[in-house]
C-alpha cells in the first residue's frame, strides 16, 4: 500500500503542474456556466430543481476533462521509459496502475468539485436558494461520472500499446456513447426490437429517463451509455436522498435507476481491472 | 547462494530468437561484467532479471526469490539503474530520491545520496534542466537507496563523463567491498575491465563466455607483444629471434636495414622476453627502449564475438 500512495502522491505533484488538465477543467467551468446564464428565465422558473438542471450540461464535458487527465496515465509512463524508473522501485505492476488511478481520481474529483463550486454560486445568484440535497446528489453524481469516465480512460491507457491508439479508443468509446448512442445505437435497438416483435414501440429519445415509462428493455439498454445513466442518475440520487435524509417518495422505477448507477460503478471498476489483469502480462520493453 | 541464477532462459518475440538458453550465475559478493555488443540480446536478458520482460522458456531466481512471482521481495534488496528510463521533469532530483526512499521505507537521507553521486549544489533543481550525465547521476543515486544487497546498473557508464565515470567506479567498489553484488552490463570494455571479478559475454542471443577478465585473456590471446627500439636493425635479427621457441612472429620497421627502428616480437609466453632483448642485443643493435603491449579486452572481445557471427554464417 504504500508504494501505492508513494507513486499516487509523486504523480498528483506531476499532473497538477499540467496546464492542459487546468485548461480543460477552465473551459468545463465555462462552457457548463454557459449554458446555465442562457437558459430563459421562464424556464429557469419552471424547473422544479434549478441546480439539477444547471450540472445537465457536465453530462458532456466531464468525460473530456477525464480522458485528457487519463488517456496517457500508464502508456504515457510506458513510452516515456518513466515505466522503467517506478517498477526499479520496490513496486508491482498493479500497484503502478492503481497508484496512478488514484491520482488522477483525486486531480479529477478536485477539478469536478471546483467546478460545481462556481456553478453552485451562479445558481445561487440566479435562483437564490442552494438546497442541500440536491448540492449533495450533484456532488455525488459527478465523481461517480467522473470515476465512470477516469476509470475507462486509465483502463484503456493500460491496454493499448501507443498513445495515439489510447486517444483514438478514449474518443471512440466518447463517441459512442455521446452522439451515436442516441442517433443510431438506440434508434437501431428499436428497430430491431420492433422486427423481431411485430410491433410498434413508442419511444421518446430524449425525454426524461429517470422517470420514463417507455418500454423496459429500452430502459435499461439505454443507460448502458455512462452519459444516459448520467442523466437517468441526476434526478433519482437526488429522490433516493430526500427519501433517506427527510422521508421524500419517488415515481421513479427502481430497476432500471438502480441498473444505471449500476453501469457507472462498473465503468469504474471494470476497465481498471481488465487493465490491471492485462498489464501484469504484457512485456515492458 | 547465487545472486543471480538463470537457468536455460529464452525468449522470443515473434519469430526472433532475443535470446536463447542462457545458464548464467552470479555469486554472491561478486562484482560481475556483462559484455556484448547492441542488439546481442544483453538487454532483454537483463530486461528478463528485472521482470520486465518475461522469459518463454526457462526459469530466474534473484536473490533466491522467482521476480516474477514476488517482485516487490526481488525489488526491496535490489537496487537498479534500468536502461531507457525517465524521470518526471517537473520535479526535483530530490523529490525522485525521496520517492524512493519512500518505496524503500528506508530512512536514507536524500542530501547525503545526492552528495555521494556528485549532485550537490542540483538537489532542488527540476530534472527537466540536468544533463544526460546529470540524470545517469541520479539514476546511479536511487540505486544506492536502502543500501541493496545485489545492484543491476544496466549500461550505468552511458551519458557520464569520465569524471562520472570515476565516481562509477568509486562507488561500485565501494559497494563491492561492503559486500554487495554488483552486476553492470556495458559495450564499453574498458570500464568493465577496471571494476569487474568476473565477465560475461553475449552476442547474437547466447552466452558466449563467462570468465575472469585474466582468464579470458589467457583462453584467447595469451600473446603479448614485446616493443624494441633499437638504434640500428641488424640484418640477421628477425632469423635469431625465429629459432626462440616462444616467438611467434617477428615484425621489424625501419626505414632500411641498419638504420634505427622498432621490433615488435609477440611472445606466446611472457618467460621469454628476456632471452628475446638478449638475442637482439647479440645481434648487434643497442636496445633503447622497451615497450609491453598485452591484448586489449577490447581486441578479445572483437575476436569472441567475430567468430562466433563467423560460425553463425557457417
Amino acid at each position: 500500500m504504500n508504494s501505492v500512495t508513494a507513486i499516487a502522491r509523486t504523480d498528483i505533484a506531476d499532473v497538477i503542474h499540467s496546464r492542459t488538465l487546468w485548461g480543460t477543467t477552465g473551459l468545463m467551468t465555462t462552457l457548463v456556466a454557459i449554458s446555465w446564464l442562457s437558459l430563459s428565465t421562464e424556464l429557469v422558473e419552471q424547473v422544479d430543481t434549478p441546480l439539477l438542471t444547471a450540472i445537465d450540461s457536465f453530462g458532456l464535458w466531464v468525460p473530456l476533462v477525464a480522458i485528457v487527465l487519463g488517456y496517457e496515465a500508464v502508456i504515457g509512463e510506458r513510452e516515456s521509459g518513466r515505466i522503467r524508473f517506478l517498477l526499479g522501485l520496490p513496486s508491482t505492476r498493479r500497484e503502478l496502475i492503481i497508484g496512478k488511478y488514484l491520482s488522477r481520481v483525486s486531480v479529477l474529483v478536485t477539478a469536478l468539485v471546483a467546478s460545481l463550486g462556481v456553478l453552485a454560486v451562479l445558481v445561487f445568484v440566479r435562483v437564490d436558494e442552494i438546497p442541500l440535497v440536491p448540492l449533495l446528489s450533484a456532488v455525488i453524481l459527478l465523481v461517480l461520472y467522473g470515476l465512470a469516465w477516469i476509470g475507462m480512460a486509465v483502463g484503456v491507457s493500460s491496454i493499448v500499446s501507443s498513445k495515439t491508439r489510447a486517444v483514438a479508443v478514449v474518443v471512440s468509446l466518447y463517441a459512442l456513447f455521446g452522439p451515436l448512442w442516441e442517433q443510431i445505437v438506440l434508434p437501431a435497438c428499436v428497430r430491431f426490437v420492433e422486427l423481431v416483435t411485430e410491433t410498434t414501440q413508442s419511444i421518446n429519445l430524449t425525454g426524461r429517463l429517470t422517470y420514463a415509462d417507455e418500454p423496459t428493455w429500452f430502459l435499461y439498454v439505454a443507460r448502458l451509455s455512462p452519459l444516459k445513466a448520467f442523466d437517468a442518475a441526476r434526478y433519482y440520487i437526488r429522490d433516493l436522498l430526500e427519501i433517506a435524509l427527510t422521508g421524500g417518495q419517488t415515481t421513479a422505477a427502481h430497476g432500471p435507476n438502480l441498473f444505471g448507477l449500476a453501469v457507472l460503478l462498473c465503468w469504474a471498476i471494470m476497465p481498471i481491472a481488465l487493465g490491471v489483469l492485462f498489464f501484469d502480462r504484457v512485456d515492458l520493453e | 547462494m547465487a545472486a543471480i541464477e538463470t537457468n536455460g532462459v529464452s525468449k522470443r518475440f515473434d519469430e526472433t530468437h532475443a535470446v536463447r538458453d542462457v545458464d548464467l550465475t552470479v555469486e554472491s559478493g561478486e562484482v560481475f561484467g556483462f559484455l556484448g555488443p547492441n542488439g546481442a540480446g544483453k538487454s532483454t536478458t537483463i530486461n528478463m532479471l528485472l521482470d520486465f520482460v518475461r522469459p518463454t522458456t526457462g526459469a530466474i531466481s534473484i536473490l533466491g526469490v522467482d521476480p516474477q512471482e514476488q517482485p516487490r521481495v526481488v525489488r526491496r534488496r535490489t537496487g537498479v539503474l534500468p536502461e531507457g528510463y525517465a524521470f518526471y521533469d517537473r520535479l526535483s532530483g530530490r523529490r525522485h530520491v525521496e520517492l524512493a526512499i519512500d518505496m524503500y521505507e528506508s530512512d536514507d537521507d536524500p542530501i547525503a545520496i545526492l552528495d555521494r553521486v556528485g549532485l550537490t549544489g542540483d538537489e532542488d533543481t527540476a530534472v527537466g534542466t540536468y544533463s544526460k550525465g546529470m540524470r545517469q547521476r541520479l539514476a546511479l543515486g536511487i540505486a544506492l537507496v536502502d543500501d541493496p544487497d545485489l545492484l543491476i546498473l544496466d549500461e550505468p557508464s552511458s551519458g557520464l563523463d569520465p569524471n562520472g565515470i570515476r565516481t562509477l567506479r568509486e562507488i561500485v567498489r565501494e559497494e563491492a567491498d561492503q559486500g554487495t553484488t554488483v552486476f553492470l552490463s556495458s559495450h564499453v570494455l574498458d570500464q568493465v575491465e577496471a571494476v569487474c571479478d568476473r565477465v560475461a559475454i553475449m552476442n547474437d542471443g547466447t552466452l558466449l563466455t563467462v570468465d575472469t577478465v585474466d582468464g579470458l585473456r589467457e583462453t584467447l590471446d595469451p600473446n603479448s607483444t614485446l616493443i624494441l627500439s633499437v638504434d640500428t636493425v641488424p640484418e640477421s635479427v628477425s632469423q635469431r629471434l625465429a629459432e626462440l621457441d616462444r616467438v611467434d612472429a617477428v615484425d621489424v620497421d625501419a626505414a632500411s636495414t641498419g638504420r634505427d627502428g622498432t621490433i615488435s616480437i609477440t611472445c606466446t609466453d611472457s618467460g621469454v622476453k628476456s632471452a628475446a632483448i638478449g638475442r637482439v642485443e647479440d645481434a648487434g643493435a643497442t636496445v633503447t627502449d622497451i615497450g609491453v603491449e598485452d591484448s586489449s579486452l577490447e581486441e578479445l572481445f572483437a575476436a569472441y564475438t567475430d567468430s562466433s557471427s563467423d560460425g553463425e554464417r557457417r
